[in-house]
């Protein structure tokens, strides 16, 4: 028994030991490595930086493409990571220092290798090279098995902008290999007015996910030619989520043909969600016609389409701003620390939530403004105009 | 002298009682400690995969994307005149698109609200705040910056406590991420992106992510970061620094990767505002707020069979003021050992029950055997062994195997959190702080944990007494009416 005890204790200590080896030998091999990093990067780094400011002597160049292999490893992921940063000059002389290296040939292997990791870098590089020929790689690549990669991939087809690949990213969105919608997104973004074609086709989508994402980057876009596919959308799309979507971006499109779709939108049948939308909308489309349908909201019981109401109001001009003095006028005062008397009738509570909401949105204005002008404060409270 | 037959007989079975809780003990101990090796194994998979995937994860884009998605930064504030505004400014300065900061100060007696006021030239205005979740304390005035275009939000309620103060700032929050962050916590600046990710990621999926809290004691602070990372120099705190390291960054990372995460620190973790509103925001009952919201969390989509995940994020980091005294350690660790006896007993009916996954018949019982139980384990192991020696229930050898498995082996586990630390964050650079937390590792054991679990049978005591508790003096009572 105490010969196992024993025995035990030396294998407890020795494992201590041992880690405590681990620990120490573990830090000192990273710092050296660090450091040796450090010195075989310097000079590279030095004329990589200056390249990259924009200083294009040709000797730069030259002695990027002629450093030592271990040199050139000790800077590549700066260099990767400026390549996808820089514009203009900058950029094609790192691109040239790239393919003379033989880099962009080498992400192209790379690309089909083993390894995920190995897979992703390659992806990236070629995305930072704009190398238009990696594009059907790089589509292939949304289906890899790894999520890193598919995701690394999805950003290397933005950078290279190239619309021809905005489907696939749409038709990755759905499927048992997803990549992250604001990923896609993103990079469908960057690829401009050539992609319209395949975001209104993915309007039509089986998936949920892929119609609510199009939807949303039409919008931010602004493909104002699409407003009609999603107004349809806003209308007649299964899910209330995709409709939403359909409608924050008809307010970023701003055509005129979105008012009366989002006048129906902000009706009482509709789930609230959808309706707070649809009234933030009108007010980024600050068409005066909306100011009557408005005014009727503001005393909805539902708090987010009250103040999104209160707030779209303020975005419709001087009719905008009467709606919201008339609510606070007529209601009873809302300001804190003075109650008005209590009247039980539907009217009385109505008036006085429509005044509430539009007295905080008349006060926001109002703080809005003044940090604009900078100028002090004409009085302590914010107050309603007029009063 | 001949002893008395009976006397004889019930020396016999005292020692074959005592002979067998030794080897229970012993065996428990075994238990807990090859528990903590497997989640540090998993976090250690976890790290190593994390690690080397960061320079690809797309922080800058999600910097700059217009689809990130807004987050309200919720702060409960009582009394924290020292500090706030040094905090507020921190805050602000975040790395992140759209955010806001809301300070909810929590009936304040202190200079607290004049402070601020005066820092950011606050002026009301006449917000309404929705009743989303039910709140106590009624919301007196809502301020913001007069001419500063900075995302500040400052709400005067009336005192009502820590949980109060969240779940009014949860019905204040404009924005669909809500992240809850302790007043006197220092953040990364990065920390907001790192802690948001996950639902970039995983937009579906993810309902709410908890981020790691490190020890601020040794550190270097200006201007509200942390500019430099020591260990503490005093040994109390020091020994929370490998405490934290093993139980809350590994064990919770190893958790999550198990899916079963059952506590979020309310020092910082972000959540969506839907389903905080859809299950009534936080319990005002409990004193484990953060980890009950959490089971809550769980239980709730387990019900409505939605697929979902809660995640833990290694890093970046919030820091946190450990206690430096007996006094306030021992205050902590019974309130948080009483808040995992409430939390656990008002969800018992999950405990064991296949429907409830992974939560049910891994995570809780865990947590009721190996978190709730451990420390009357760890007390009588101490008392009973040396018992059983004496009166020949158990052997030398015996006694030898016990502290070997007991404590010997838990600094080796401390050990190996430690390696693990260095190998992927290392974040305490000089050696001199590494040798501090080596033999910080090996001290825990020798007197800490002793007093720490004395602590925490305090804490269950309380809890089964129902005893007053104190933060913004609210009162408790015990178990008797609880629902589950």
């Amino acid at each position: 028994m105490a010969g196992l005890a024993t025995a035990v204790l030396l294998v407890l200590a020795g494992a201590a030991l041992a880690l405590g080896a681990v620990i120490v030998l573990g830090r000192a091999v990273r710092r050296t490595r660090e450091a040796r990093q450090a010195r075989l990067a310097a000079p590279g780094r030095r004329v990589l930086l200056s390249l990259a400011a924009g200083d294009d002597e040709p000797e730069n160049q030259q002695t990027l493409v002629r450093l030592e292999p271990a040199a050139w490893r000790a800077i590549e992921p700066t260099a990767v990571a400026l390549l996808g940063k820089v514009r203009g000059e900058s950029h094609a002389a790192l691109v040239s220092v790239f393919e003379q290296r033989g880099m962009g040939e080498r992400a192209l292997d790379d690309v089909r290798g083993r390894g995920a990791m190995r897979r992703a870098r390659a992806a990236e590089v070629l995305g930072n090279l704009g190398r238009r020929d990696a594009v059907p790689l790089l589509v292939s690549l949304l289906g890899d098995r790894d999520p890193d990669v598919r995701a690394v991939a999805a950003r290397a087809l933005g950078r290279i902008a190239d619309p021809a690949a905005a489907a696939a990213l749409l038709d990755s969105l759905a499927g048992r290999r997803p990549i992250p919608p604001q990923v896609v997104a993103d990079a469908v973004m960057r690829m401009g007015a050539g992609t319209l074609e395949a975001l209104t086709a993915a309007l039509d989508h089986d998936a949920e996910l892929v119609r609510a994402t199009s939807v949303e980057v039409l919008g931010l876009i602004g493909a104002i030619t699409a407003a009609a596919r999603v107004i349809d959308t806003l209308d007649t799309d299964p899910s209330p989520e995709v409709r939403e979507r359909a409608a924050a971006a008809l307010g970023r499109l701003g055509t005129r043909s979105a008012l009366a779709p989002l006048l129906a939108a902000v009706a009482p049948e509709n789930p609230p969600g959808l309706r707070a939308r649809a009234a933030h909308a009108l007010g980024d489309l600050g068409a005066v016609a909306a100011a009557p349908a408005l005014d009727a909201l503001l005393a909805d019981p539902q708090h987010e389409v009250a103040h999104a109401t209160a707030h779209a109001l303020l975005r419709l001009g001087p009719a905008g701003r009467e709606v919201l003095e008339q609510a606070v006028a007529t209601g009873p005062d809302p300001s804190p620390g003075r109650h008005a008397a209590a009247r039980t009738d539907g009217l009385s509570v109505a008036a006085e939530r429509a005044a509430r909401y539009a007295w905080e949105a008349l006060a926001v204005a109002e703080v809005d403004e003044r940090r604009r002008d900078g100028a002090p404060a004409r009085s302590e409270q914010p107050t309603a105009v007029g009063r | 002298m001949i002893p008395h037959p009976s006397m004889s007989t019930v020396l016999d079975w005292v020692r074959e009682v005592l002979h067998v809780t030794d080897t229970a003990i012993l065996v428990y101990f075994l238990f807990i400690n090859t528990s903590y090796l497997v989640l540090i194994v998993l976090a250690t998979v976890e790290f190593v995969h994390h690690l080397r995937r960061v320079p690809l994860s797309g922080f800058e884009e999600t910097y700059r994307s217009p689809l990130t998605q807004p987050t309200s930064v919720l702060v409960p504030a009582h009394n924290e005149e020292a500090g706030i505004v040094e905090s507020v400014h921190a805050m602000l300065a975040l790395r992140y698109p759209v955010f806001e900061v809301v300070i909810i100060d929590d009936g304040s007696t202190d200079a607290t609200f004049d402070r601020l006021a005066a820092e950011f030239d606050l002026v009301e205005v006449p917000r309404v705040v929705p009743d989303s979740v039910p709140t106590r304390g009624a919301v007196l005035s809502v301020h913001v910056p007069r001419l500063r275009p900075d995302p500040l939000v400052v709400v005067r309620k009336a005192g009502g406590g820590k949980t109060d103060a969240l779940n009014v700032g949860i019905n204040v929050a404009r924005h669909p991420l809500v992240c809850m962050v302790d007043a006197d916590s220092i953040l990364d600046p990065q920390a907001l992106l790192s802690v948001a990710k996950p639902f970039a990621d995983d937009p579906l999926r993810v309902v709410a992510a908890g981020g790691v809290v490190r020890i601020a004691n040794g550190c270097t602070v200006v201007a509200g970061r942390i500019v430099d990372t020591r260990m503490p120099r005093t040994w109390l705190p020091r020994i929370q620094v490998v405490e934290y390291l093993r139980a809350f960054l590994l064990g919770r990372t190893g958790w999550s990767r198990l899916g079963g995460l059952l506590v979020i620190s309310g020092a910082f973790g972000i959540f969506r505002r839907d389903l905080l509103v859809e299950i009534g925001g936080l319990d005002h009952d409990t004193i484990g707020e953060d980890a009950e919201l959490v089971v809550r969390l769980h239980r709730h989509l387990r019900h409505l069979k939605r697929d979902y995940r809660i995640v833990f994020v290694a890093e970046p980091v919030s820091w946190s003021e450990a206690p430096d005294s007996l006094a306030v350690l021992a205050r902590q660790r019974r309130r948080w050992h009483r808040g995992l006896a409430e939390v656990l007993a008002k969800h018992r009916a999950v405990i064991g029950n296949p429907r409830y996954g992974r939560i049910g018949l891994v995570a809780l019982p865990y947590y009721l055997v190996f978190e709730f139980l451990a420390p009357l384990v760890e007390l009588a192991g101490p008392v009973l062994v040396p018992l059983g020696l004496a009166v020949g229930a158990v052997d030398l050898g015996f006694a030898w195997r016990f502290l070997l498995v007991a404590y010997g082996y838990a600094m080796l586990i401390n050990l190996i959190a430690l390696a693990v630390e260095e190998y992927s964050f290392h974040r305490y650079s000089r050696w001199r702080d590494l040798g501090a937390a080596v033999v910080a590792s090996v001290v825990e054991n020798l007197g800490y944990r002793q007093l720490t679990a004395f602590w925490r049978v305090q804490g269950t005591w309380s809890a089964l007494t129902g005893a007053k508790h104190v933060w913004g003096e609210m009162t408790r009572t015990g178990f008797v009416g609880r629902r589950s």
